[in-house]
């Protein structure tokens, strides 16, 4: 014991010493087309072979032992930049212009970063790779979040990410890093966050960093996009709505500003008894006082309506945000950034035949502010937060025959953080710790991920740690309506009235690999999922209380190669993974997530033609879903008040007999999405797209299939597809000057 | 133009391949049906076979190939009661008994292979409280507002049937839930004759509201209407009632 500790005081000693000798080297790293920060860039002194990561704002600092030393910038999708630095500067400004590699989704593992820094399960997708993923309807930034092999999405019409076998409402939304609560349109067919107005999406599995919280599965991040040096902007028009967006500097400041409106209210035929209008906003400032690292300010609204103009039946939701982040600097290592945000959410539906004649009025409400303190050293950084939130929900679901409980729920929650990331040779250790707590329930979150540089290009990545939420987000799941669009959430606040706490507990281990033109990746994971609660279904042997609640084991593996040229790219990934769920009790039978889909393959292309031809084809096949079988018919009889209760006198309509739940497979799914744009315009002149796509390309009908009565011939019980996948085009134009 | 190909190839296998979906194989199984009924002294259960899926629905009862080794009713810390085969219908079984209110039954049926076993437990009577006689006169066009006291019994069942005895009209009940009172519409009374009406107010357990309550009645995963019984071993329903009456004399 003792010798640990002669050992332990003589590496301090080390530390300290080499400490004494270096200086930090701080500085900034931009896009070359915007001057916009690049989060996530990586920056590495070939001399003193020490990497760095920029923060969100595009920062980097580095401790440096001797001068002169060169710093590399490197980004995917981007030309490295290379500064050569003879004594300490005031700060260092390393500038990425776009490379001409396409983009593949996948080819983000192929991040040349100090690999061992890499977090693992973290997939940083810049705008041009998401827009390049065939879109359905409109374009969006999260289906183009099939690049990463862990999300699915519960139809082929969703564009709701789930990952690794985890319900949709564990996947947390920000947006610059502030709270997005609902960002979709329509049925959560597409979002509302088109590419246009983003710089990039970070999707993080979980365990992710401590600094995240609301979430169980995973975050995902999108950053808006800034304003660069000289105005600049653009138009978009599609089949259902108009856009544009511009961006520029207002003095030391930059701004951005963009919008969408769906048109489809201003048309006739079936829009003109129920005009149905979505707008979007998207607002980011950059303000630079006095030379200090900008303050940025994220504005977002997104709004949808429809409501049928007589009878004033229909729905309508948006969703507000308002955010500003202030980066300090503190001392010679020192970073602060302090936060605020408030973002909100609204929903009303009225009249609609969901659980009966349903009148919905959901709020969600939540407000923070909070610091982050960072102390960035040689071999590492040190840093600890906290946020002071409060939360306001609201579900009130009336009318109808099953109408589902209401819930109310106002209270302050605290978040509180610590992390250290240290560096020791090929070796990168992050620990982390999160606090959650309100006024009835806390959560303890530890988190940890080490990387190790297995050289050649190789590095192995092991994370393990717990992650919570204080409150459940459950999707409505509705026969033959959540089947093709996904309508509300219901909230219910955690630690309370029965409701447990979901919390899970995450491992995974992945091996990367990335060579020029070349990546690659597998990993494996499992995750404990404890307090996960869903509407029960209606089923068999499942009476009981309108929600339940239960624990959840997922596992699996999953695969990732790409290969890019100069004009080709290439994408392939496969995912073998189990999610099971015991509801209600311990002791009950473990049986498949109604996702738990055993095998998924999928294929994404990219090739340039040539004279600004561009095609774009993702493939997607899943092996089937589970479903609960039907076991036969019988008849019900009738319950009559007189002697004998129970009588057979008439003839009653069928009743089906479901088999246990999730029992059965049913088909597999697929669907084959193209997309072609035409670039027209350059380098230097305005640059226009016109671009086509085609949601399932495959023109059939594939779908799990569910039990249900033959509509032709004779009465019997079939079993027919879910929902029918027809092609979904989409059309669109756009000119950026 | 041979990468295209590919695509294209690819995506004609894709369809060939996922447009036939396959079902799981129906399975044929004992239904036993079961309301318990504290007003009876003859309890009547229904044992039928469900058709399997795949095979064209038939309509009306479906009686076992052979008759049930075993159907019988064990009352809590009581006796067991066997129930017979009804001569009129073989697929109708009788037993002797009248259950009591807040006492637990279990069904045990062994029939072709299967045992199938359901408990109930019989809700707490109940007594219309108002009208307060058991007879009362009314006016035929007029609403007729019924109140009573069920217990802890959360589900009410209100009939109006023509009379006494006839019970093969098919009748449609006011559910109510969580609540002891309920208004008949003066519609409820126009149709002449008979000028005697019979309203029962029939306080039912979960299961038998769950089942026998339309409005609760769940849908299965493709929207069709399934049957959230408590039986093991096979499917249907044991639940269990109690009742009270007013002969309603039309004016």
């Amino acid at each position: 014991m003792s010798r640990r500790i002669v050992l332990a005081v003589g590496a301090l000693g080390v530390g300290v010493a080499t400490l004494e000798a270096q200086v930090p080297v701080r500085g900034r790293v931009l896009a070359a087309e915007n001057d916009q920060p690049l989060a996530g860039a990586s920056v590495y002194a070939l001399g003193a072979r020490r990497g760095a990561e920029t923060d969100r704002h595009g920062r980097f600092v580095l401790w440096l032992g001797t001068l002169p030393d060169t710093l590399v910038a490197r980004f995917i999708g981007r030309m490295p930049d290379t500064v050569v630095l003879d004594s300490v500067p005031g700060e260092v400004t390393l500038v990425l212009t776009p490379s001409a590699v396409p983009l593949a989704g996948v080819l983000v593992e192929a991040d040349p970063r100090r690999p061992a820094d890499a977090p693992p399960a973290t997939w940083s997708l810049p705008a041009e790779a998401v827009a390049a993923v065939p879109s359905a309807v409109e374009p969006d930034v999260f289906r183009g979040l099939a690049l990463s092999p862990a999300v699915a999405y519960p139809t082929p019409f969703s564009s709701q990410p789930f990952v690794r076998g985890t319900d949709p409402g564990a996947v947390g939304y920000r947006l610059d890093g502030f709270t997005l609560i609902n960002p979709f349109h329509l049925g959560r067919i597409f979002s509302a966050l088109m590419p246009q107005a983003i710089q990039s999406v970070t999707l993080a599995l979980a365990p992710f960093g401590e600094e995240f919280g609301d979430a169980t599965s995973g975050i995902v991040d999108a950053r808006m996009r800034e304003g660069s040096d000289e105005v600049r902007g653009g138009g978009q028009a599609s089949l259902v709505s108009l856009a544009s967006w511009a961006g520029g500097p207002l003095g030391r400041h930059r701004w951005f500003l963009g919008g969408r409106h769906g048109f489809l209210e201003h048309l006739g035929g079936p829009f003109g008894e129920v005009p149905y209008r979505f707008n979007d906003l998207y607002a980011r400032l950059a303000l630079a006082p006095g030379g200090a690292a900008p303050v940025h300010l994220t504005a977002f609204w997104s709004g949808d309506r429809a409501f049928h103009r007589e009878t004033g039946e229909g729905v309508g939701w948006y969703n507000a945000l308002l955010g500003l982040r202030v980066p300090l600097q503190l001392g010679a290592g020192g970073q602060v950034e302090l936060w605020g945000e408030t973002s909100r959410f609204s929903e009303d539906v009225v009249g609609l035949d969901i659980r009966g004649a349903t009148d919905i009025a959901n709020r969600f409400s939540t407000s923070a502010a909070g610091a982050r303190l960072q102390w960035v050293r040689p071999r590492g950084s040190v840093s600890l937060g906290g946020e002071v939130r409060h939360r306001r929900m609201r579900n009130r679901v009336t009318g109808g025959d099953r109408a589902a409980p209401g819930a109310r729920s106002d209270g302050m929650v605290t978040a509180l953080t610590a992390g250290l990331h240290h560096r020791a040779g090929p070796a990168s250790a992050r620990v982390g710790l999160r606090l959650d707590a309100d006024g009835v329930v806390h959560a303890w979150q530890p988190r940890i991920r080490l990387g190790l540089d297995l050289g050649r290009g190789w590095a192995l990545g092991v994370a393990a740690g717990r992650t919570a939420r204080l409150y459940h987000v459950i999707a409505e799941v509705l026969p033959g309506v959540e089947d093709v669009a996904s309508v509300y959430d219901l909230w219910r606040p955690a630690g309370r009235a029965g409701t447990p706490l979901p919390r899970s507990d995450h491992a995974l281990v992945e091996i990367r690999a990335g060579r020029p033109g070349l990546a690659f990746r597998a990993g494996v994971f499992a995750g404990n999922l404890r307090g996960v609660g869903e509407i029960r279904p209606a089923a068999p042997d499942t009476a009981g209380s309108f929600f339940r609640f239960g624990r959840g084991r997922v596992w699996g593996a999953d695969l990732e190669l790409s290969a890019t040229g100069a004009r080709r790219s290439v994408g392939l990934a496969y995912v073998l993974s189990w999610s099971r769920r015991r509801w209600d009790r311990d002791a009950a039978p473990a049986i498949p997530w109604r996702h738990d889909r055993r095998h998924q393959a999928r294929a994404f292309v990219t090739w340039f033609t040539g004279r600004g031809w561009r095609f774009n084809l993702l493939a997607d096949l899943a092996s089937a879903e589970p479903i609960t079988p039907a076991f036969g018919t019988m008849e019900l009889a009738g319950l009559h008040p007189g002697e004998g209760s129970l009588n057979r006198r008439a003839p009653a309509s069928p009743t089906m007999v479901l088999g246990p739940e999730n029992s059965a497979r049913g088909g597999w799914t697929g669907h084959v999405d193209v997309g072609v744009r035409k670039e027209i315009g350059g380098p230097g002149r305005s640059v226009g797209h016109l671009g086509v796509s085609i949601l399932n390309l495959s023109l059939a009908p594939v779908a799990p299939a569910v039990p249900g009565f033959s509509e032709e011939g004779p009465l019997r019980v079939v079993y027919r597809p879910r929902f029918f996948l027809p092609p979904v085009p989409t059309v669109t134009f756009d000119l950026e000057f | 133009m041979s990468c295209l190909r590919a695509v294209w190839l690819a995506a004609a296998l894709t369809s060939c391949a996922m447009r036939e979906i396959t079902p799981p194989p129906g399975r044929e199984q004992v239904v036993v049906q079961s309301v318990l009924n504290a007003r009876a002294t003859v309890q009547v259960l229904w044992i039928e076979r469900t058709v399997p899926a795949g095979d064209p629905v038939t309509f009306g009862v479906r009686p076992l190939t052979e008759p049930p080794a075993r159907a019988e009713v064990r009352e809590e810390g009581g006796g067991v009661y066997s129930f017979r085969a009804d001569t009129a219908n073989p697929a109708r079984f009788l037993a002797g008994f009248t259950p009591l209110p807040g006492r637990r039954y279990d069904l045990l049926v062994e029939a072709e292979g299967a045992v199938v076993r359901a408990t109930t437990v019989v809700p707490p009577a109940v007594t219309i409280l108002a009208p307060a006689a058991d007879t009362v006169d009314h006016p035929r066009q007029s609403p007729l507002q019924v109140t009573w006291a069920s217990g802890t019994s959360r589900q009410v069942a209100v009939y109006l049937t023509l009379d006494t005895t006839d019970v093969s009209s098919y009748v449609f009940p006011q559910w109510v839930r969580d609540d002891t009172t309920a208004i008949l519409p003066g519609f409820a009374f126009a149709p002449v004759p008979p000028s005697t009406r019979l309203l029962w107010v029939v306080a039912a357990d979960p299961v038998t509201a769950r089942v026998f309550d339309p409005a609760r009645r769940p849908l299965g995963p493709g929207g069709e209407p399934t049957l959230d019984g408590n039986v093991t071993g096979g499917v249907g329903v044991f639940g269990a009632v109690t009742s009270d009456r007013l002969l309603v004399r039309l004016q």
